[in-house]
């Protein structure tokens, strides 16, 4: 007598125990992503679509917005050639100090982001190391747009670099080598083989460290001073709505960050589907 | 005239010696192979030939210009083992890749580039899949998109390394014979590596047989093979038999046959010593004649046009091989166990 269970194949588990396990997933998921997600637009359109406008258009939410964008501006393309400069020395040429090197680009991984803001804080600030040359040539980085656009940099530093690194390594260097055969120079031969052999995955390293840049609030925190309409990032804003119990405002600010997260994470999801392969090589 | 002059040449990886003193020029039109186990140096002999890599000691001069300067000016093509083909380009575009970077003052008209191309990949059977990308492509296909765009900046001298080592058997039997003649027909001077003695003796004009970084012997297909300067390069060209054999002076006598002995650098030339003998260069001899060692056949292999005898020979203590043709063999009528007399046509004796 043939049943399912005897043409089960051994790998597979129980009908129940598989609903059981993809139950377990699908409701996790639901309560601590879907749930705050949906929670955030709901919050933030309680008020009508009137007061959700206004909102997010004030002077001081517009002013957080484009603040957020301008660090990301420019913080990704400093990254971008960072990441690209670091992980073509890494994969392609053999130095002394690699993994001292490959070590520090990981660095900004494993310290708290707050400690990375105060690292600048330190630094710039009035009383830190080159605070009295910097007040004496009336430049201002702490507290000021430069300061936040450095805690970007240094929280998003190693996006572009890890996403790189090991694609480069993988593919080695023949392919540069045989353009250099057909009389290719070096300009040449990076944009015409390399950054096209490297090129979604460039891309999936943008995107991480754009949403990365878009989002930070612990670094950012630290070096902004907060000041309204001057150096509050989308995500200090929501915080300062929030603590005055200005829920709707705060909902609604947070919900136009919620949507360039979405966003970013649909186009990262469409490269995926569409060049996987190079895109998994990279994470290999 | 030498078209590749290299002198004195040595390479140091960290604490290996990838070449000791390399000296060897290439002639016009010669077709050389590089021939050795893999670590005896001659990848790197032919990336330093190529400008990839550069020696830390001597120097490769190309027409008496330095080999430092650009690959181009030199006019080498090089064609990588795994094909290093661009994926993100189709076959058109691999192929035309030399052409389009050059510098503006020397490009061809967009409609040149295409004819030349289009040239190309005729010549290399592939006119048909321009548009391919190469993951569309087969092995051997690639291997000659591979060919064509190294051709592409009209080289004088093709460089490849191990070319065929990727490709399956019927494959590569098919593009040596191909690329012979493309060498022939364009009038190239190319150098190959090899670790296939066959594809060496095969293709080559001459071969030049490499080991631990040092050229051991260079000379035509038939002088590495028929006379070996090593007990190395024999047993690396093809099967050998060793037969223990006593040295006094410059003779050696085994099997009641006496030859001269080779000198070689190394230990004296008295006491023992190993006679290297082909398969194909031992004979049964009549057994009434007073010539020939006792042996007997303990295994005979039908290896289609040839037949492989297994001996055990007196005073050598393992099988000696031996290989006679299908009628010899018949003729011979010979069976397991039966007794026999060998003599060895022909044999170079070494210090062992």
């Amino acid at each position: 007598m043939s049943t399912a269970r005897n043409h089960r194949s051994p790998l597979s588990e129980s009908p129940l125990v598989r609903r059981l396990l993809i139950g377990a997933a699908l409701g996790f998921l639901f309560l601590f992503l879907v749930l705050p997600l949906l929670t955030v637009f709901i919050e933030g359109l309680r008020g009508g679509i009137v007061r959700y406008i206004q909102s997010v258009s004030e002077p001081d939410a517009v002013a957080a917005i484009k603040l957020t964008v301008i660090a990301a501006a420019i913080a990704v393309p400093c990254n971008l050639v960072f990441g690209l400069a670091a992980s073509w020395a890494i994969a392609k040429f053999e130095f002394t100090g690699k993994n001292v090197l490959i070590t520090f680009i990981d660095l900004p991984f494993s310290v708290s982001p707050v400690i990375a803001g105060l690292i600048y804080v330190l630094l710039f600030g009035a009383q830190g190391l080159l605070g009295p040359w910097l007040s004496a040539h009336d430049i201002q980085i702490v507290f000021a747009v430069p300061g936040i656009v450095l805690a970007t940099i240094f929280v998003t530093f190693p996006f572009i670099a890890r996403e790189l690194i090991p694609l480069m390594q993988e593919q080695g260097t023949e392919d540069e080598e045989a353009a250099r055969s057909l009389g290719a120079g070096g300009w040449q031969t990076f944009f015409r083989v390399t950054l096209p052999n490297v090129r979604w995955a460039l891309l999936y390293g943008v995107l991480l460290c754009n949403a990365r840049a878009m989002g930070e609030f612990g670094a950012v925190s630290v070096v902004s001073g907060h000041i309204r309409g001057l150096t509050n990032t989308m995500p200090l804003h929501v915080e300062i709505l929030y603590n005055e119990y200005n829920f709707i405002a705060a909902f609604a600010v947070a919900s136009v960050l919620a949507f360039l997260a979405l966003v970013t994470l649909a186009i990262k999801s469409v490269l995926e589907w569409r060049h996987g392969g190079d895109i998994s090589a990279a994470r290999a | 005239m030498a078209v590749i002059d290299i002198q004195a040449v040595s390479k140091q990886f960290g604490a290996f010696a990838a070449l000791r003193d390399i000296t060897m020029s290439i002639q016009d039109g010669e077709l050389v192979a590089l021939l050795g186990p893999s670590g005896s140096g001659k990848t790197t002999l032919l990336r330093i030939i190529a400008g990839l890599e550069f020696a830390d000691q001597g120097r490769v001069t190309f027409e008496g210009v330095d080999a430092a300067s650009s690959m181009v000016k030199r006019r080498v093509g090089f064609v990588f083992q795994h094909y290093a083909l661009f994926k993100h380009m189709s076959v058109f575009e691999n192929v035309a890749f030399g052409l389009r970077v050059m510098p503006s003052a020397q490009r061809p008209a967009n409609a040149d580039i295409k004819r030349r191309v289009e040239e190309l990949l005729e010549l290399v059977q592939l006119g048909n899949l321009a548009g391919r990308f190469p993951t569309q492509l087969s092995g051997g296909q690639r291997q000659r998109v591979a060919l064509a765009r190294a051709l592409a900046i009209e080289p004088r001298v093709l460089l490849l390394d191990e070319p065929f080592g990727a490709l399956d058997a019927r494959v590569r039997k098919d593009l040596r014979r191909w690329l012979r003649r493309l060498h022939d027909e364009m009038g190239l001077t190319s150098v190959f590596v090899t670790h296939d003695q066959e594809e060496a003796l095969e293709l080559a004009d001459r071969v030049v047989v490499m080991n631990n970084g040092e050229i051991v012997q260079s000379g035509t297909p038939s002088d590495v093979y028929d006379v070996p300067a090593t007990p190395f390069v024999y047993e690396f060209l093809g099967n050998v038999n060793r037969i223990p054999c006593r040295l006094a002076s410059d003779r050696a006598s085994f099997w009641g046959q006496e030859i001269a002995v080779e000198r070689i650098a190394g230990p004296s030339q008295k006491g023992e010593g190993l006679a290297y003998v082909r398969p194909h260069d031992i004979e049964v001899v009549d057994g009434r004649s007073a010539l020939g060692q006792p042996a007997i056949v303990r295994h005979v292999s039908v290896l289609g046009s040839v037949v492989r005898v297994d001996l055990a020979v007196d005073g050598v203590p393992h099988l000696v091989e031996m290989e006679v043709s299908r009628q010899k063999f018949q003729q011979l009528g010979l069976r397991a166990s039966n007794a026999v007399q060998v003599r060895a046509l022909n044999a170079r004796a070494f210090p062992a």
